[in-house]
């Protein structure tokens, strides 16, 4: 069943031959052997045409865990097989209803009330209901190692969760903190006939998973691969039977896979416009929306990298089309003096903000160099500058070795930098160490992303609030740069304590004005995010002409939105 | 008679004169240069970004740009420098190791030789590669680390090459001759039998050189080295980050491929004719054939222990 | 029998060092397996967050020596506790299949290169100076002289990619791992192929040069001269003295072998997404996920030493003169 559909293939030369007359051997003489034949697992497979062939899993040692708490369980878990409340969609900026249909604030912003959809079952036949959702909250409150978006919802702002009725939810906060919606109704809820008899819900494989998702069967699982098929009671219609998910070893694997035309839906290829597109015009198609955006972190506990002077002036030594250029084949912008990426948070952003801080976010090596000759870091014997301490300007910049486009961006840095004498050495490392180092505040140079959220509240949160900064060694994913300033922890609480949104708005430009003030972090360009579709065999995928949903398969809440609008095309 | 002069007058009458010797000796001789020369030859900052992303060879960029538009050219030639310093340090901390212990258990022999040599079957059988990997993964990436995780993992062989070599050695009539007149068992150790290990030992180091390379360029290929420092490894790491080969560059993965596989085949190709050399039953046939004799009469032939 | 229980107990001994480097090597070098988890996680973990996974994922901060000897139980009980990178999944079930994939790759090449090599370097000796005995040592060095991931590159890019001939990767087309008849064996054989080959290409060298050169010197030896004087064929000479006789160094060679072998087999088991334990083991280095790596470096650690001592077995049953007890 190896169907390698490259379109102008190859004749098949000595092996192809070889490799057909074995395969007619061994199909010939299988009738006269039957009776010795093993039979094979009697479950019933869905033939490999009729599923959405993905690439989203690295590795090929899979095992049936389907826990959705574990990060590091099967893709499938998260993505088809349990659902949220409701899906932020960043394709669109909108809060899609999902397995709730709305949801109310009360007057003092102390309760939420969420209304369920009425014609939900779990994948067993039972019906979705309240009970279901309080249990699964509950359940997280009693294992704290339970981790989901809702995780510490309970210790940070939310006193308890309610079954009004069979189809009505109502949370009730313990302190005002209207962001807090976008992560409790982003949370997947679990089945409480199922998990209430789990003994340690923490270290469940959940072999045999019971959701409310598209495809929870899991009719084949092998090795380095396996598929998932239709949940029989799923609530909305489905046009496809469902997914194969292969695991690949490395980039280059994937891109051949991908280039032979053999996935259906996958994520990286590189420069599409030259490699990809050109296969097969008509079927072969990209898109890269950007909902986030690269920056340049500097940790401001080393020394002169405290200081706002050297950031904006390093920022300004830096080429960032060339970045984008080679990093991403030219498919992003440069990134504004906010830190926001333009498309998702168009609603926020602060025209003149923007064009104030225009500066310190373009080239222009010798106004930088001008700024630190005057703020008095003069070059040394060999060209680099000092620091106030009297240390030389040198430092390290750590990237994950495998990150190509954030790699390339690192080298360009390091060599713009020399120019206005601040020496850069680029360390790669593997992911999880460099994740190790930043995380824990021990490094100098590093790139870093922001997480995709609803508003900009979490960007400025995690960047610039004196609550996100953790002490040099502990671990943290937030304020690597390990800025915190007290004025923004005032306007971060207004923002959580108001329900109106022309104030929420003032507030973020403020927010906006103080990052590009003081550049806690450096932005680069805006990250896109990848995703490539082969409609060959399946039609319906978003894209520039209709982006309902973001087409990356990484992110979380994507895929569960696109699967309704698949269909297998006729033959 | 003391084999050690004989071997080096014979060393040098062959191996100048065979072809295979010649062959590899040019080849490592220009790679060696050429690597040496890095800094007066390259044309570029190989760090740099001097040209177009993946432009293909020109008589701009001799071999090519690679996917972050530095010159390949430049690149193997600062490469080579890297690369080779490593693996000659491998080679020679291995071999010196190796001896150290192997010369150790011949000299106490007993209770000392019992150990080192369980210790060195225990290096012995511990698969090479997955230790590599794990000590290289927990230690900072860099040529320190390079050299001493394949020094640690790398002896073991020739430990027990060279004591057996030195075990048979010592049957022999003019060690025990040199026992006999109460010669000290350093004396013994350093005078008769060290020189006399000239060949086994010229063979390893060149084999050790080869498994260096390799190694390391399998090592920095799985993204253990340091990713800054350009070797023809970490060039081999980066095109294939780059999915070179997919998008049709091959110069930049096939220039420091070529290189690694040039320089062990150079060796190799040396080390065969050493190990010719070594060993008399080769020799004798390789001279009779020259004489025009098509198969060696038994008669010439003493048989020798040769350990595999 | 003697020598082989002498055998036996040296690579318990080297199984137990093994055991114990495995332990202490992860432990002694810095790095914190909790901010690990902080980073597999990612969203804002809470303390008491952090606290209930440290105790799932089984992290104590028990003195080292405590750790070193509940860990020898489990290993001694077989239970390597839970995958970091594949949580909650236990060790053994991520190792799973992919042990036997290994074996086979591994078995299937070895055992190809040391039949090819010993039938190309006994045919080079018994024609030595001929083209063959002079065209076929250079050219194997220089296939050898290729680094194991180089050369799975380039035959995954030319025959699977490009030209097509070979699937490109796994180790069997269906999803479920296909029934053990005749087309099942031929698809699993199909996709043997490519890395299979790869390491053969790269490890002939080394049996055939000594094969060859063992064949030069026993062919030397008195015994053959008088059974060719005594007016026997010369292919029976050749195949029943000269070979079997030739072939004992590189037996005692397949034992290393093995373990060489493996070492390269885990590169091209990545190039070729082969199913194997290369990948896996890559992944658990670079995730840091220490009982993961724990039980893989045990585990092809404890087969090389299989390997080695079946060898050795081996070795016992065709050379009659170690029986009696000589060196080791």
């Amino acid at each position: 069943m190896h169907t390698n559909s490259v379109p102008k293939k190859p004749s098949p030369g000595l092996i192809g031959r070889l490799r057909t007359s074995l395969r007619a051997l061994a199909l010939g003489a299988l009738a006269s052997v039957s009776a010795f034949a093993v039979t094979a697992p009697a479950l019933a497979e869905v033939p490999l045409d009729q599923l959405v062939r993905i690439v989203a899993e690295g590795g090929n040692s899979f095992t049936r865990t389907f826990n959705p708490f574990s990060p590091t369980a099967r893709w499938v878990s998260t993505r088809t097989m349990y659902e949220p409340l409701m899906i932020q969609n960043y394709a669109t900026g909108k809060l899609d209803p999902w397995l709730a249909t709305a949801y109310e604030w009360s007057a003092d912003a102390l309760s939420l009330t969420v209304t369920l959809r009425d014609d939900v079952k779990w994948s067993d036949g039972q019906p979705f209901s309240a009970d279901d959702v309080k249990f699964t909250f509950e359940l997280m409150k009693a294992n704290p190692g339970l981790i989901g978006p809702a995780a510490g919802a309970f210790s940070q702002y939310l006193s308890s969760v309610e079954a009004v009725d069979a189809k009505t939810v109502k949370f009730t906060f313990s302190s005002t903190y209207t962001p807090g919606l976008y992560s409790l109704v982003d949370q997947f809820i679990v089945p409480q006939h199922i998990w209430k008899d789990v003994a340690d819900p923490v270290t469940f494989e959940n072999p045999d998973p019971v959701g409310t998702g598209p495809f929870t069967t899991i009719d084949a699982f092998g090795t380095d691969r396996y598929q998932v098929t239709k949940n029989p009671n799923y609530w909305q219609p489905l046009n496809i039977e469902g997914v194969f998910v292969q695991g690949f070893n490395g980039n280059d694997q994937v891109s051949a896979a991908t280039l032979s035309g053999n996935l259906d839906w996958g994520g990286l290829v590189p420069d599409p416009d030259v490699t990809f597109v050109p296969l097969d015009p008509e079927h072969f198609g990209y898109w890269w929306p950007r909902t986030s955006v690269v920056l340049l972190l500097a940790n401001t506990t080393d020394g002169a990298l405290g200081d706002p002077v050297v950031r904006k002036a390093m920022s300004m030594a830096l080429d960032r089309q060339r970045m984008i250029n080679t990093g991403v084949w030219g498919k992003s912008v440069a990134a504004n003096a906010t830190g926001l990426p333009e498309a998702p948070f168009k609603d926020w952003l602060d025209a003149k903000v923007i064009a104030d801080g225009a500066a310190w976010v373009s080239i222009d090596p010798d106004a930088a160099n001008k700024m630190l000759d005057e703020a008095g870091y003069a070059k040394g014997a060999d060209g680099i500058r000092v620091g106030k301490d009297g240390k030389p300007l040198k430092y390290d910049i750590i990237v994950p070795s495998g990150w190509n486009d954030w790699v390339s961006a690192c080298q360009i840095v390091a060599e713009n930098l020399k120019d206005i004498g601040i020496d850069v050495t680029l360390r790669t490392t593997t992911a999880d160490s460099w994740t190790n180092s930043t995380f824990t505040g021990q490094f100098q140079l590093s790139l870093g992303t922001a997480q995709r959220t609803a508003t900009p509240f979490e960007f400025y949160r995690n960047n610039m609030a004196t609550t996100s900064v953790k002490p040099v060694g502990e671990a943290s994913p937030n304020n690597q740069q390990r800025y915190g300033d007290p004025k923004v922890d005032e306007l971060l609480a207004k923002f959580a304590a108001s329900t109106d949104a022309a104030e929420q708005k003032a507030i973020i430009a403020e927010l906006e004005g103080m990052f590009s003030a003081a550049a806690p972090a450096i932005p680069l360009y805006e990250q896109p995010d990848w995703g490539l579709y082969n409609t060959r065999r399946f039609t319906g995928f978003p894209n520039e002409q209709d982006p309902y949903a973001p087409l990356s398969l990484q992110m979380t809440n994507g895929p569960l939105l696109v699967w309704p609008h698949l269909a297998r095309r006729a033959e | 008679m003391s084999l050690s002069e004989s071997f080096g007058a014979r060393a040098r009458r062959q191996l100048l004169g065979s072809i295979p010797v010649t062959v590899g000796l040019v080849i490592l001789g220009a790679l060696v240069a050429a690597s040496a020369l890095a800094q007066v030859l390259a044309p570029y900052n190989p760090k740099r970004a001097t040209g177009g992303i993946n432009e293909p060879p020109s008589l701009t960029h001799l071999f090519g740009t690679t996917g972050q538009g530095q010159d390949v050219l430049s690149q193997f030639l600062y490469g080579g420098q890297n690369t080779l310093w490593v693996a000659f340090s491998i080679a020679v901390l291995t071999t010196l190791l190796a001896l150290i212990v192997a010369l150790t258990a011949a000299y106490f022999r007993g209770w000392v030789d019992d150990v080192l040599t369980l210790v060195t079957n225990v290096f012995l059988v511990i698969p090479g590669l997955p230790l590599v990997v794990v000590l290289a993964a927990f230690l900072p990436p860099g040529p320190l680390t390079m050299i001493m995780v394949l020094t640690i993992t790398g002896w073991a062989f020739g430990a027990r090459l060279f004591r057996s070599q030195a075990l048979s050695l010592r049957e022999r009539e003019f060690i025990a001759a040199a026992e006999d007149v109460g010669e000290s068992r350093w004396r013994i150790v350093a005078i008769e039998l060290l020189p006399n290990m000239g060949s086994v030992v010229a063979a390893y180091f060149v084999n050790q050189v080869i498994f260096a390379i390799t190694a390391q360029a399998s090592l920095e290929f799985l993204g253990l080295g340091d990713g800054g420092q350009i070797t023809w490894g970490s060039m081999l790491f980066w095109a294939q980050n780059s999915s070179a080969l997919i998008r049709g560059a091959w110069w930049t993965f096939v220039v420091p491929g070529m290189a690694i596989a040039l320089t062990a085949f150079s060796l190799a190709l040396i080390n065969n004719a050493v190990d010719e050399i070594g060993n008399p039953r080769l020799r004798a046939d390789r001279l009779l054939r020259k004489a025009g004799v098509r198969k060696p009469s038994a008669t010439l032939m003493t048989p020798v222990k040769r350990d595999a | 029998m003697y020598y082989i229980a002498k055998r036996l107990a040296f690579y318990v001994l080297a199984a137990f060092v093994a055991i114990t480097v495995n332990f202490f090597l992860p432990r002694l070098t810095p790095g914190d397996p909790a901010s690990t988890i902080v980073a597999t996680y990612s969203t804002s973990l809470n303390a008491e967050s952090l606290a209930a996974l440290k105790a799932a994922y089984g992290l104590t901060d028990e003195p080292l020596l405590q750790q070193y000897v509940t860990y020898l139980g489990n290993v001694l009980r077989g239970d390597f506790g839970r995958s970091l990178s594949n949580f909650p999944a236990p060790v053994m079930a991520v190792i799973g299949a992919g042990f036997g994939w290994s074996i086979l790759l591994g078995l299937t090449s070895v055992l190809l290169s040391f039949v090819l090599g010993s039938v190309l370097g006994a045919v080079a000796a018994w024609r030595r100076g001929g083209w063959f005995d002079r065209l076929t040592p250079p050219v194997l060095l220089f296939l050898g002289s290729f680094p194991y991931f180089f050369l799975a590159l380039l035959l995954f890019y030319v025959f699977c990619f490009k030209l097509g001939w070979f699937p490109m990767g796994n180790a069997y087309s269906s999803v479920n791992p296909p029934a053990l008849n005749l087309s099942g064996i031929g698809d699993i054989l199909l996709h043997l192929i490519a890395p299979a080959f790869t390491i053969v290409l790269v490890s002939l060298g080394p049996w055939t040069l000594n094969m060859r050169n063992a064949m030069i010197g026993v062919l030397s030896e008195d015994y053959l001269t008088l059974a060719e004087a005594k007016g026997l064929p010369p292919r029976r000479v050749l195949l029943s003295h000269a070979v079997r006789t030739a072939l004992l160094p590189n037996i005692t060679a397949l034992g290393a072998a093995v373990g060489a072998v493996f070492s390269g087999q885990l590169l091209t088991e990545i190039v070729f997404t082969y199913p194997g334990l290369g990948y896996a083991l890559m992944r658990a280095v670079s995730a840091v996920d220490y009982p993961l790596m724990q039980a893989l470096f045990l585990i092809i650690t404890l087969s090389v030493l299989a390997a080695n001592f079946l060898v050795d077995t081996l070795y016992v049953l065709l050379d009659p003169r170690v029986r009696t007890g000589g060196e080791a």
